[in-house]
Formats: C-alpha cells, sequence, structure tokens
C-alpha cells in the first residue's frame, strides 16, 4: 500500500479559490433565495395592495420601480416573485434528478435489457421539444404553476438520465467496484453507497444547470399566460402583463426582465464552475 | 421698362390667371379625386377569428365585423344608430302585431343568384326553429309567424306587439342566408362559406386564423372602395400594436382604452373612438349554491371597485356601471340625465365597500368564503384586468377566486350553453339601442336556459311582467315605469353585477379615414361607411 508524499496532501488541501465572477452570481442568487424566503416581509409594500386610483406611473419616491395597471408596487412585486422563481426551479431541478439518479444508477449499472429499455425511453423524451410539450400539456390540461412544475419535472428527467448513465458506466469497470462486488456487497448498497457518492458531484452540477433551464421555462410559461395564475406576482406574468405599460413605466418590464436573465446567467456560471471543478 | 394697361392685356392676364387658378386648383382637389379612388387591399386585425363564420353559431362582435360586410337584413342602422332601409326599401307596420317588408329588386347573393322573399323567410325560421340551436333565437321569441306574402314581400306576425322585434333585422339576427344553404350542416366552415347580399363575399377562410373578402362587382348598392378586406387574429394587444407600426395591418378594432396612448405614439395612426353602449358585469347563477344567497351575491356586488376600474383600464374613458342599462341607452324612453336621478335612487348602490362585503358574507350560509372560478376571454381587452382586481378584493372577503384564461370561443360557447354558469364576466355590447334589450336578454326567465344571455338564471315572475309591458307598449312613459321596476327588483335581487360602462375605438393607418365607426361597428358594413383614402 503506498502512502501519498507530505507534499501531495498538502496539493489536493488547497484551499477553494473561486472566481470573483462565481462570487457575484452567489451572491445574487443569495439575494434572490432570500427575498423568495422573507417575501413581503422586506417588500417595501404589500404586492398584492390595488391603488386603482393610482394606476400606471413611473418611478418615483414612493415607489421606486413604479406601479403597475393596478397602481400595485413594482417593486414589491419583483421582491415577492423571487419565490415561484426559485420554488418552481428548485423542485423541477430535485425532482428530476431524484427520478433520474434512480433511472441513470440502474440503467448504467445493471445494462442488458433494464438499460435498453430506459435509454429507449430517453430516446423517445429526447425527440419532443420541451417547450412546445409544455405549453401544450399546460395550455390543455390547465392546473396552473404546478402543472408546469411537474410536466417540466418529466421532460427534464430524460436527458439528465443520460447524463447520470453516463458517469455510472465510468464508474462500473473501476477496480473499487470490482472490489466490492468481489466482497459480497449487494448491488443496492454499490450503486447508492458506493457508486453514488462518486457522482455525486456532476450530479449537482448539473441539478444547478437545470435550474436555470426551469427558471425560464417556467417564466416563458408564465409570459404566455400559462402557468401562474393572474394577478400572481411572478416574473414571467409581470413580463406579460407589463407588456401594456411599456410607455408609461418601462421599469415594470424591464425590472423582472433583468431579475430573470441575471438569476439564469448566475445559476448557469455556478453550474458551470461546479462541473469544472468538481466533474471533470 | 413700364408697361401699360391695355384693355387686351387685362384680358390676356385675365384669362391666363383664370387658367393657373384653374390648373392649380385641380390640384388641390387631387386628394378628393384620389380619395375617390378604389382600394386595392386592407388588412385588419381583431382580437379572434371565430371558428365558424355561421352567425347562429358564433354570436360575437368579431363575427359581426366581418359577416356585416357579407351579409344584409332586410333593414340597417345608420350612422346615426336609427333604423333605415337595406334589403327592403321600405317597410310598414299595419297593426301593432303585424309588419311588412317591401324588398327591393334586383338583389343578388355572392354566387349570382337572386335574393328572394323566401330567403328571408327561411333565415327568420332557422333562428326560431328550436331545433337550429341558434344562439339568436331570444330576438324570435316574440314571432308567431312569418311569410312570404309576395315574391317581394315578407310579413312578420307578433305574438304581441314586441318593441325590440323592430330591430331585429337590421343586426347580425336579421342577416339573411341563401335558403339553400342553412339547410347544409356545414355552413360557417371553409368548405361552405355562407353567402350574402353584402358589398363583399367570402373567398378564403381559416378558422380562428384569417378570413379574405373580395368586393363585388355585382352589388346593388354604391360601389366599394376597397378591392379586398383581410381580417387577421391577433389576441395579442402589444403584437397588433406592433403589427400596425411595421404596416402589416391598416386597421383594428375593439382597442382596450387603457392603450390609447400608446397606439396614438406610434404617429403613423389615427385612433377612432365612440360611446359603446356596451356594458361590463358580472353573473351569478341564482340556481345553485353558494350564489343561490342573497347576502353571497351582495358581498360580491360590494367587493367590485367600479371607480378605480374606470380609472385604471379606461383611464377615465367610460363609466362605473350602476345598472345594467348605460343611461344613452335609454334614449327615446327616458332622457339620460333623468335615468342618473334614477340610478341614484335604487339602493342599495354597492358602492365599493369590503366591509359591507365581509359583513354580507358573514351573513350567508357560507361565512367562511368558498372556492370558485371564473372563466375570462383572452381576446377581450378588459376581462383579465377586472377579474384581477374582483378577485384579489374577493380574497379579502374569504372567497378564494381564480380566474381560467381560455380563448373567445370557448368562454363564450361555455357561458351560451349555461355550462357550469357559477361566476362569470360578460362584456355586451348592444345589437340595438332600446332600453329594454339588455334586461330583457339578462333578467327574463326565457333566456335562463341554454342559448339565453341570463348567465344568472335569474327569475321573477314580477321581472317578466314588467318586461312584457316595456316590450308590447309603445307609450315611452309606461315602458320607462315598467323598466324602472325591473331595474329596482335586479338590483335588489344583485340579477347581475355591473362593472363599467366602456367607450369604444379602433385603430386605423392615418392615409384612411372612417366617418362611420359608431357603437354599432359589428353590425354595419363599416368599410362601407366613410371608409376611404383621405
Amino acid at each position: 500500500m503506498s502512502v501519498p508524499a507530505i507534499g501531495e496532501t498538502r496539493r489536493t488541501r488547497q484551499p477553494l479559490r473561486v472566481p470573483i465572477v462565481i462570487l457575484i452570481a452567489a451572491l445574487i442568487i443569495t439575494g434572490v433565495a432570500i427575498c423568495a424566503v422573507l417575501g413581503e416581509r422586506i417588500a417595501p409594500d404589500s404586492p398584492f395592495l390595488q391603488r386603482l386610483a393610482v394606476g400606471d406611473t413611473p418611478p418615483s419616491s414612493v415607489h421606486i420601480a413604479g406601479t403597475d395597471l393596478f397602481g400595485r408596487d413594482v417593486l414589491s412585486r419583483v421582491i415577492y416573485g423571487a419565490r415561484t422563481a426559485l420554488v418552481g426551479p428548485v423542485v423541477v431541478a430535485a425532482g428530476a434528478f431524484a427520478i433520474a439518479t434512480l433511472l441513470g444508477l440502474v440503467s448504467g449499472y445493471l445494462g442488458g435489457l433494464v438499460d435498453s429499455a430506459i435509454m429507449r425511453w430517453v430516446d423517445f423524451m429526447f425527440a419532443l421539444p420541451v417547450p412546445l410539450v409544455a405549453i401544450v400539456v399546460v395550455g390543455v390540461v390547465g392546473g396552473g404553476y404546478w402543472t408546469a412544475v411537474l410536466v417540466l419535472v418529466v421532460l427534464f428527467t430524460a436527458p439528465d438520465t443520460r447524463i447520470v448513465r453516463s458517469a455510472v458506466l465510468e464508474q462500473r469497470p473501476l477496480p473499487y467496484i470490482d472490489a466490492a462486488r468481489t466482497l459480497g456487497i449487494s448491488k443496492t448498497r454499490i450503486l447508492f453507497v458506493h457508486i453514488l457518492p462518486n457522482i455525486a458531484p456532476i450530479i449537482l452540477a448539473y441539478v444547478v444547470l437545470d435550474f436555470a433551464f426551469a427558471l425560464v421555462n417556467l417564466a416563458g410559461l408564465s409570459f404566455l399566460g400559462l402557468g401562474i395564475e393572474p394577478g400572481t406576482p411572478d416574473w414571467g406574468r409581470m413580463l406579460f402583463e407589463n407588456r401594456n405599460i411599456l410607455f408609461s413605466n418601462p421599469v415594470a418590464l424591464l425590472l423582472p426582465a433583468g431579475m430573470i436573465i441575471l438569476t439564469a446567467v448566475s445559476m448557469n456560471l455556478i453550474g458551470d464552475w461546479l462541473f469544472e471543478r468538481f466533474a471533470k | 421698362m413700364a408697361i401699360g394697361l391695355t384693355r387686351r392685356r387685362i384680358l390676356v392676364a385675365g384669362v391666363t390667371h383664370a387658367a393657373l387658378v384653374s390648373i392649380a386648383g385641380t390640384f388641390a382637389i387631387a386628394p378628393s379625386a384620389k380619395a375617390d379612388e378604389q382600394i386595392e387591399s386592407v388588412t385588419c386585425a381583431l382580437p379572434s377569428v371565430p371558428d365558424t363564420l355561421f352567425i347562429p353559431d358564433a354570436w360575437m362582435t368579431y363575427t359581426g365585423a366581418i359577416m356585416s360586410l357579407v351579409q344584409e337584413g332586410p333593414l340597417s342602422f345608420g350612422d346615426d344608430l336609427a333604423l333605415g332601409p337595406a334589403l327592403a326599401d321600405r317597410w310598414e307596420e299595419i297593426n301593432p302585431t303585424t309588419i311588412k317588408y317591401h324588398l327591393r329588386g334586383g338583389i343578388k347573393f355572392g354566387d349570382g343568384s337572386p335574393l328572394t322573399a323566401d330567403d328571408i323567410v327561411a333565415t327568420f325560421k332557422y333562428h326560431m326553429s328550436p331545433d337550429s340551436g341558434s344562439q339568436l333565437a331570444s330576438f324570435y321569441n316574440s314571432v308567431a309567424t312569418v311569410e312570404a306574402t309576395a315574391p317581394d314581400e315578407v310579413t312578420v306576425k307578433l305574438k304581441a306587439p314586441n318593441v325590440q322585434f323592430a330591430f331585429t333585422p337590421a343586426h347580425m339576427a336579421g342577416f339573411v342566408f341563401k335558403k339553400e344553404q342553412l339547410a347544409d350542416k356545414k355552413i360557417g366552415t371553409p368548405e361552405v362559406l355562407p353567402l350574402g347580399t353584402g358589398a363583399y363575399k367570402l373567398v378564403e377562410f381559416v378558422p380562428a386564423d384569417h378570413v379574405l373578402l373580395e368586393a363585388r362587382d355585382d352589388y346593388w348598392g354604391a360601389k366599394p372602395v376597397v378591392k379586398r378586406i383581410s381580417f387577421q387574429a391577433i389576441p395579442d394587444r402589444p403584437a397588433r400594436l406592433l403589427a400596425m407600426q411595421q404596416g402589416e395591418i391598416d386597421c383594428t378594432f375593439d382597442l382596450a382604452i387603457s392603450d390609447i396612448d400608446q397606439w396614438k405614439a406610434l404617429g403613423n395612426v389615427d385612433v377612432v373612438a365612440a360611446p359603446s353602449l356596451g356594458v361590463y358585469l358580472l353573473t351569478l347563477d341564482h340556481s345553485a349554491p353558494p350564489f343561490d344567497d342573497i347576502h353571497v351575491r351582495r358581498a360580491v356586488a360590494y367587493s367590485v371597485d367600479r371607480k378605480g376600474l374606470v380609472n385604471a383600464l379606461l383611464k377615465g374613458n367610460g363609466e362605473a356601471a350602476t345598472a345594467l342599462n348605460p343611461p344613452e341607452i335609454w334614449s327615446g324612453v327616458l332622457p339620460s340625465d333623468e335615468v342618473r336621478a334614477f340610478y341614484d335612487t335604487l339602493l342599495p348602490n354597492y358602492a365599493f365597500d369590503l366591509k359591507k362585503a365581509k359583513a354580507e358574507l358573514a351573513q350567508s350560509r357560507h361565512p367562511d368564503g368558498f372556492d370558485v372560478t371564473i372563466p375570462a376571454s383572452t381576446a377581450d381587452p378588459y376581462m383579465v384586468n377586472i377579474l384581477q382586481s374582483v378577485t384579489e378584493n374577493l380574497k379579502q372577503i374569504g372567497i378564494r377566486a381564480h380566474i381560467q384564461q381560455t380563448d373567445n370561443n370557448t368562454w363564450f360557447t361555455n357561458y351560451i350553453n349555461h355550462d357550469r354558469l357559477g361566476m362569470q364576466i360578460m362584456a355586451y355590447y348592444p345589437d340595438f339601442a332600446d332600453a329594454a334589450n339588455y334586461p330583457s336578454l339578462f333578467f327574463s326567465s326565457a333566456n335562463a336556459e341554454k342559448n339565453g344571455m341570463n348567465g344568472s338564471n335569474f327569475k321573477n315572475p314580477e321581472v317578466d311582467a314588467k318586461l312584457k309591458i316595456a316590450n308590447e307598449n309603445a307609450d315611452p312613459k309606461a315602458r320607462a315605469e315598467a323598466l324602472k321596476k325591473v331595474f329596482q327588483i335586479a338590483n335588489e335581487e344583485v340579477a347581475v353585477v355591473p362593472i363599467f360602462w366602456p367607450a369604444t375605438a379602433m385603430a386605423i393607418n392615418k392615409k384612411y379615414k372612417l366617418t362611420g365607426y359608431t357603437a354599432f361597428w359589428y353590425s354595419i358594413p363599416w368599410a362601407m361607411r366613410g371608409f376611404g383614402l383621405k
């Protein structure tokens, strides 16, 4: 048995150097997360309070981002809207990867007929255009935001399954798996105790990327009037509803649009960095 | 060099000046000559194009905007909204229950076949037949018989005198179909496009997408100014705005009043506005819980911020509705100031008051509130926005109200089928200006069934009796008294929850003009009413 040299040990224990861009991205996501958790408590005004007599107004000292058609404070609605902006994508990313991890582990490790069946299903799902299917299903079935989330969970599962399977296939021929088999460890234990921790960084990196895709998809559905119910503070829905007051209060449109872009880009950057740092 | 004035020089100068003035004058009136030119094509956007062009199955303003150019009734509305001749060059009331329509000669359908009295009889009978399921059947409830009493004469006998029937031959309910086509089950589809006697004929129809009309050379009236008119469905308001900005469309109807400033800012557009005589309202199904409870209905009535909605959504271009009828629609029965004075006496007045709303709900059988889903057409400029405000207010008193967005056709089909009515939002624009029109549609027991507009299923024998008086009696005073009683009862019972009376507006490219835009733009051949180049 070889013992690593002192120098090697020191190299592996080097402090994690995080690029400034990633720090900024993390800061943005933290800010959004705080808004999502605290919502109404940190908003300067109630996001639901209507002032019909006031109507849509441009930014002012009273309403920093102005008001919408119903006289509701735009900034408060953007802050409160962080909740749907985070919750849905988190559920989509976590849900899709939970299912995909299970399927990918089984598919990659067992191989054979099970692998073939799961991969053919993945191939089928790959043939479906995600936004279009989501629009059709949510439009026809109805059910609002959570239907949209459920549809995206199902649609995101297929590509995620393929990623997990690939990672498992890399691990399967490695000596530690052979050793585990030789020791008579059960397949379930090998999958969840030995393989899963080794592919976890890859999963984590892709979960973050899934979040960003889910955020954009859900915002897109809300923009099309699907998913979120009218009146709900939601960035995509605000984009849709505030288009009609573009001339009187452009901030009502630009602020939620900016938040969607910032959040999605930040998550993408973090996901890419995690992938580069841990998965390669 | 001095030039002396001689008689000859004065004569020459005079003739020269006259010639120059004549030439200059010719150039000066050139735009007028241009205005008489035929326009090759015009594209108009509508928030929605119907699934069918068969009016009995698609009685909507957008269907009317298209089909009023293709079909005509025996009568028509003038720019002053008064009745005027159309297919019938004259009509006479023989007695209070008998009306004769004398048809013009030489009128042809779009396929060249002649219009006959039988076509008019067949059209009226189609609406009257319970088997047809016409959405316009209620306009013929008072008709006993209709027959061709001569090759150019149609006689209608009413069961009893009915003031409102006089208008039926002028709006969508009176648009005449070719008799043979009415037997075709596919009428209204792209395979069987309805024929009409109007200035245009249908040449292309893709349901819910677009319609193309072509001017007829053999039209009996004035020559159409525009050769081809196409209607394109653009449900999205900003998309319509951009289409106009890019010059992809030349005109559009049913603008959201709140968008008017944006339209004016385009620069290449004229916005034409007129009083609409329309009304937005909520209907509450009296026949089933929870709205069978008067306290629940009152709670809803108190929860609508009418004045606020007029300010926010109409930018003041409309009026908070204190009753179903806009005051102007009472003209001929009561002056509008007297109508307003009468409306002020209606108690309770249901001014926006969430405390009163909560108190009413607490007295109801549903003190803890309930869930309700309200369908709304996304094509309508105000419905979803009105409901955003209403549902938020209802949530504050404990009623968990949700908005279900649907396309225009689905929304209206559900409503007219009386399919799980519950709470509905309705936008209604009148087919004619008569004080008894709205109450007859929304308050009479006869319309509290499938294909009837009484979405509240409101039934009251006294209201029916008073409506009978208002419909059968030509005396304005008697009608006014009867209708006042109807409105008092409807107000006390919360038959409907009126929201606002909006103005109507359309946008048109600056190079064109449309002088005949009125509240009835969907019932008159608008492209034949002062449309042309400026």
